[in-house]
């Protein structure tokens, strides 16, 4: 309890330094706007957005992308003058990872805090429960990367996705294998339900592209050796492997696979497309085959310049957990500048209806909420680098296939 | 039938690894009856100091090894003589929470050092190597070599020297080793610097072969449990054919018995021995002290 305090008034203090600057300028505009003998839009009472976020415990690393991705955009929305005429401030609280600390810490920015708006937590855990919160007070909460679809099945009207639903990581696979003339994959996943998501989509696309399912087999948490699912597979020879769960388990499959001198013709992990992948695995990556949402060469609608701003500001490339969290501010923005108030209702209403592009991509969503403008894409390592191999119209490379064996490289 | 006569040899080569992760938590438990549940932490920093001297410093692995194992020694020899001494002679839920909280707390120094994110040690041992038609992982036979050998040289310090002894003598009868003018409390730092340093030395030769994080710990200390359950609480020799026992299990059980049933396998081994024969193949009988 008393770590938790002494988090939220280091965030707190963090915000409030910016907000004393904030003030200062404040007043140095009100004066000249005064003189000028003006209404000052800037001396109104900010809009404050609320963000439950892990800034601490097993999530923090990924959060804190997301909170740099609030931050540029605050920096942003604050020189266009803000929010309907009025300065914009965040409420950070750290819900330390867990999913029921975020639930409550959404009850608190609702009914103490009185926030405006509102930013779900980070994954789909929290997400879940925190928009069920949300939800109870009829406050609109964007969904940021809560990828999970039943977040979305359960009827809710103030919950709205701005990342991609997890099942559609994996399609892009199957154009690819289409075109490479690909016919079977075995699919070995962690337990989790994402993974129970994948199957149900990978069970719709593999017979429409003519391909067999040769084994599904599901990992516990902490497994480390994979040896039994690669004898397996050197038994079935399938032509596709299709895994998602966290990235050591894509870096350890590699490394197994190239320890028993086996590979199929196409390896693809969520995994890959993480960074880590990239620097555990060295040059064994090359060739691996990715699911990703974002890279920084997406050329999306103001993506170019937000990679740029991004990397002056941080020091290095923002990855999708970065664009997710500068997308959902920006979604959050416009709607809030087309419905012209902050009215929840309203907010909801074009919100559902809103279709928009961002530098992750597109936006746009059903009656649940759920996204549905925002395809995955597919990366292959290549020459040490991520390329877009699919969607096709915005590639950057072309797929190279069959991944060459490990003894030919 | 290959792939089966693989899958066992390198089972058996994982195994090896095993032993040297859980010697050092069953000589620890063997001395002062202490479970140290930060076994698993020591491992995560010795694989990742690994990662960090290979990768980012460019020394060569083995002196990495050396360097690690002795550092984590070191490390586990202060650990015992600032904390856990204290709390020796209490009751065995002091020593747990204590360990707990040790572990905890360096997972977290771990994050703040390493960041969250996973590591590993790109193209060190990352081959596979023929042998008898057979595809061996080049990291664990490495790692299998060096471990076992370590293995064999505790068991042998153990057995012949002095110092040895009389960590034996502290392990068997406390009170008249002490009496005999051993100094007990200096060998129960010894005897926490000799797990460190295994618990190190085991991270090291891990790190070319799975993802290293500072919470690795929690992926493999539930192994070295398993492993010294069967084997028997408190037995080194029993904690070495247990890891390779075990080893063997976890790669091939899902082969031979399904993925489904073959994951649970680990644990189902563990909770029949709890059962029906709760001091392991070797270990010592459980007496309440």
């Amino acid at each position: 309890m008393h770590m938790f305090r002494r988090m939220v008034l280091t965030e707190g203090s963090g915000w409030g330094a910016v907000r004393t600057r904030a003030t200062l300028a404040v007043a140095l505009g009100a004066a000249l706007v005064v003189a000028g003998g003006l209404l000052p839009a800037a001396a109104q009472k900010p809009v404050t957005i609320g963000a439950p976020l892990a800034l601490s415990g097993n999530l923090a690393d990924s959060a804190a992308h997301v909170k740099r991705g609030y931050d540029l955009w605050l920096e942003e929305v604050s020189a266009r003058g803000g929010l309907l005429g009025r300065p914009v401030q965040f409420q950070v609280y750290d819900d330390r990872s867990d999913a029921a600390t975020a639930a409550r810490l959404t009850e608190r920015l609702i009914t103490s805090d009185k926030v405006d708006l509102l930013l779900a937590p980070f994954g789909s855990a929290g997400t879940s429960t925190a928009s069920a919160v949300s939800e109870k007070h009829r406050m609109v909460m964007v969904n940021i990367a809560g990828a999970s679809e039943s977040i979305h099945q359960r009827g809710f009207k103030y919950i709205f996705q701005v990342v991609t639903p997890v099942a559609y990581y994996v399609e892009g696979t199957f154009p690819l294998a289409a075109k490479a003339g690909y016919k079977s994959l075995v699919f070995v996943a962690r337990d989790y339900a994402a993974a129970r998501d994948m199957e149900k989509a990978i069970k719709i696309w593999a017979p429409q592209n003519g391909i067999e399912i040769k084994m599904i087999e599901y990992f516990p948490a902490a497994t480390t050796d994979f040896s039994s699912y690669i004898a397996r597979a050197r038994d079935l020879q399938p032509d596709i492997w299709v895994s998602v769960g966290y990235p050591p388990e894509a870096i350890e499959m590699i490394r197994q696979m190239k320890a028993t001198n086996y590979l199929p013709k196409l390896f693809v992990h969520n995994g890959v497309s993480q960074e880590d992948f990239l620097k555990a695995t060295g040059k064994d990556a090359e060739y691996a085959f990715g699911m990703s949402l974002y890279e920084p060469s997406l050329p999306t609608k103001g993506n170019a310049d937000f990679v740029k701003r991004f990397k002056a500001k941080y020091n290095y490339e923002p990855g999708y957990y970065a664009a997710l969290g500068y997308a959902g501010c920006l979604i959050l923005e416009e709607a809030v500048k087309k419905t012209g108030s902050l009215d929840q209702d309203k907010l909801a209403a074009t919100l559902r209806s809103l279709q928009t592009e961002t530098a992750f991509g597109p936006y746009a969503v059903s009656e649940t909420g759920a996204q549905t403008a925002k395809k995955g894409l597919i990366v292959q390592v290549l020459k040490g680098h991520r390329e877009i191999v699919w969607p096709f119209t915005q590639k950057t490379a072309d797929a190279v296939l069959p991944m060459p064996a490990w003894n030919k490289r | 039938m290959r792939t089966l006569a693989e899958l066992l040899a390198n089972g058996l080569l994982l195994g090896g690894i095993y032993a040297l992760m859980a010697c050092g938590l069953n000589l620890i438990f063997g001395v002062m009856r202490v479970i140290n549940f930060a076994h698993g932490e020591f491992l995560a920093f010795g694989a990742l100091l690994g990662v960090s001297l290979v990768i980012g410093h460019g020394v060569p692995f083995l002196v990495a090894l050396v360097l690690v194992a002795a550092a984590m020694g070191v490390f586990g020899y202060l650990l015992q003589a600032a904390l856990i001494e204290r709390v020796v002679d209490g009751p065995p839920i002091m020593s747990l929470l204590l360990t707990y909280s040790v572990s905890t707390i360096l997972v977290n120094a771990g994050i703040l050092i390493w960041g969250g994110g996973y590591r590993g040690m790109p193209g060190v041992f990352s081959g596979s190597v023929p042998v008898l038609g057979m595809n061996l992982s080049q990291a664990r036979l490495v790692a299998f070599a060096i471990a076992l050998g370590l293995t064999g040289l505790v068991y042998g310090f153990l057995a012949r020297s002095m110092l040895g002894k009389a960590i034996r003598a502290v392990s068997e009868l406390p009170e008249i080793a002490t009496v005999s003018g051993i100094a007990a409390a200096r060998i129960r730092y010894l005897t926490f610097g000799l797990g460190g340093m295994m618990a190190g030395a085991a991270g090291v030769l891990m790190a070319p072969m799975f993802a290293s994080d500072p919470q690795m710990g929690a992926r493999f200390v539930i192994k070295a449990f398993t492993v010294i359950i069967v084997g028997g609480m408190g037995s080194y020799a029993g904690a070495l054919v247990g890891a390779l026992l075990i080893g063997i299990v976890e790669v091939t059980g899902g082969y031979v018995l399904g993925q489904t049933f073959g994951t649970a396998i680990l644990y189902v081994l563990m909770i029949g021995f709890l059962l029906f024969r709760p001091s392991g193949l070797f270990g010592l009988r459980v007496v309440a002290r």
